[in-house]
C-alpha cells in the first residue's frame, strides 16, 4: 500500500462506478481504512442525494397548461399550424349588425370631406398634366393600402397575444 | 389513443398524436416530463409564484414548438433544455449564479468521517435519516447551478452528456461542477458532525 491517500476525485469515481476506477486505486482501498471511510462518506452522500424527495409542484400543472391551451372559443397555434377550436362561437345579431354598420360609418366619414372639397379637387386635377393626375391618386391608394395592411398585422398580433 | 397505466410510451407515441391535432395527448407529455421540469424549476427559481408561471410557460413553449422537435435527442432532454432556458430568461441571466465557495483539499488534516463506519446497523439507519435531512439543508445552500446539476444527475439519473445538452455546458464542465458540488456537500456535512461531537 502506498502512503499517499486517494484523492477526492478518485474516491468519488469509486463510489459512482467502481468498475471505472483504476485497479491500483481499488487495491489501495482494500488495504487503507482511512480511504475506505472517505469512500463510505461519499457513498452515504450519494444515497442521501438519491433519497431526497423529488420536488413537486403544489398545483396540477397538466390541468393548468391544458386550460391555457384550450381557452373556450379560441384557436391555438402550434408550430405555425393553426388548430381550430372545437366549436366556432356563433355570431349574434349584434355582431352581424356591427359588421355592416362599421364600414358604412367609415365610408360616410370619408365622403364628407370629399363632398365638401369636391370643387377644389376637380380644379386641382383638371389643371394637372395627364400622368400627374394618375400618379397622385395611385400613390394615395398605395399609402392607404399599406396603412390598412399594418393595421391588419397589428390586429393579428393582438389576437395572438390574447390567445396565448 | 388509450394506453394501459404504467405503460411507458416512446417519444414518438407521445409527440405524434399532438402533431396530428390531438391536443389532449399533450397531457401525456406533461405527465411524462413534469418531474424533470420540476427539478430544474425548483433549483433555479426561488419564488413559488414565479415557479407556477415559469412551469406553465415552459409547456406552452413546448406545445408551440413541438413541430420543430426532430427526434434527434430524447424528448425529455429537449424539454429540459427549454425549461432551463426559460428559467434563465426569467432570471435575466445567461447562466445561473455560481458563487464559488472556496474548496480546500484538507487531505493533510484528519479527514473525518469515522462516524459513518463506527455506527452499528440501527445507528446507521438513524444516521442515514439524519444525513438526508442535513443534506437537504446543505443542498439548498449550494449555488443554484450546482443544485440543478445534482438534481439532474442523482435524482433524474441523467448522464453528463444529457445534462450538458440541457444546460449548454460541456460534459467535462458538468463533471467538474458535480465533483465540486459533492465535495462541498461532504465538507459541510462533516463539519456539522465535527461540531456536534465537540
Amino acid at each position: 500500500m502506498s502512503g499517499v491517500h486517494l484523492n477526492e476525485e478518485t474516491l468519488q469515481q469509486y463510489t459512482l462506478d467502481p468498475a471505472a476506477c483504476p485497479p491500483e486505486a481499488v487495491a489501495h482501498l482494500s488495504e487503507c481504512v482511512e480511504c475506505r471511510i472517505q469512500a463510505g462518506v461519499y457513498a452515504g452522500l450519494g444515497k442521501a442525494l438519491r433519497d431526497q424527495p423529488a420536488p413537486e409542484f403544489s398545483f396540477d400543472l397538466a390541468t393548468a397548461v391544458m386550460a391555457r391551451l384550450n381557452p373556450p372559443g379560441t384557436a391555438a397555434v402550434m408550430g405555425g399550424l393553426e388548430i381550430a377550436p372545437p366549436e366556432a362561437a356563433p355570431v349574434g345579431k349584434r355582431g352581424k349588425l356591427s359588421r355592416l354598420v362599421v364600414p358604412l360609418v367609415i365610408v360616410f366619414v370619408a365622403a364628407i370631406p370629399a363632398w365638401l372639397f369636391r370643387k377644389t379637387a376637380v380644379l386641382v386635377f383638371s389643371e394637372m398634366a395627364g400622368p400627374a393626375a394618375w400618379i397622385i391618386p395611385v400613390c394615395a391608394g398605395v399609402a392607404v393600402l399599406f396603412r390598412c395592411y399594418k393595421y391588419y398585422r397589428r390586429y393579428q398580433e393582438i389576437l395572438q397575444l390574447i390567445n396565448k | 389513443m388509450n394506453h394501459p397505466p404504467g405503460h411507458h410510451l416512446t417519444d414518438r407515441q407521445l409527440v405524434e398524436p399532438v402533431l396530428r391535432g390531438d391536443r389532449q395527448a399533450f397531457n401525456g407529455i406533461i405527465v411524462a416530463t413534469e418531474g424533470l421540469v420540476a427539478q430544474i424549476v425548483f433549483r433555479l427559481i426561488p419564488n413559488e409564484e414565479d415557479r407556477k408561471d415559469v412551469a406553465q410557460d415552459i409547456y406552452l413553449k413546448v406545445f408551440h414548438h413541438l413541430k420543430g422537435f426532430k427526434f434527434e435527442s430524447k424528448l425529455s432532454t429537449w424539454i429540459g433544455q427549454i425549461a432551463y432556458n426559460t428559467c434563465l430568461n426569467r432570471l435575466g441571466k445567461k447562466q445561473p449564479d455560481l458563487c464559488m465557495v472556496p474548496v480546500q483539499d484538507n487531505a493533510e488534516e484528519g479527514r473525518g468521517g469515522e462516524v459513518f463506519l463506527a455506527a452499528d446497523e440501527t445507528d446507521r439507519e438513524l444516521l442515514q435519516k439524519e444525513l438526508r435531512v442535513l443534506i437537504a439543508r446543505e443542498l439548498a445552500r449550494l449555488p443554484p447551478l450546482y443544485q440543478t446539476l445534482i438534481g439532474l444527475y442523482h435524482q433524474q439519473e441523467l448522464s453528463y452528456q444529457e445534462i450538458g445538452l440541457i444546460t449548454g455546458l460541456p460534459g467535462g464542465t458538468v463533471k467538474s461542477y458535480l465533483f465540486r458540488a459533492r465535495k462541498l456537500l461532504k465538507e459541510t456535512t462533516l463539519s456539522h458532525y465535527k461540531k456536534g461531537m465537540l
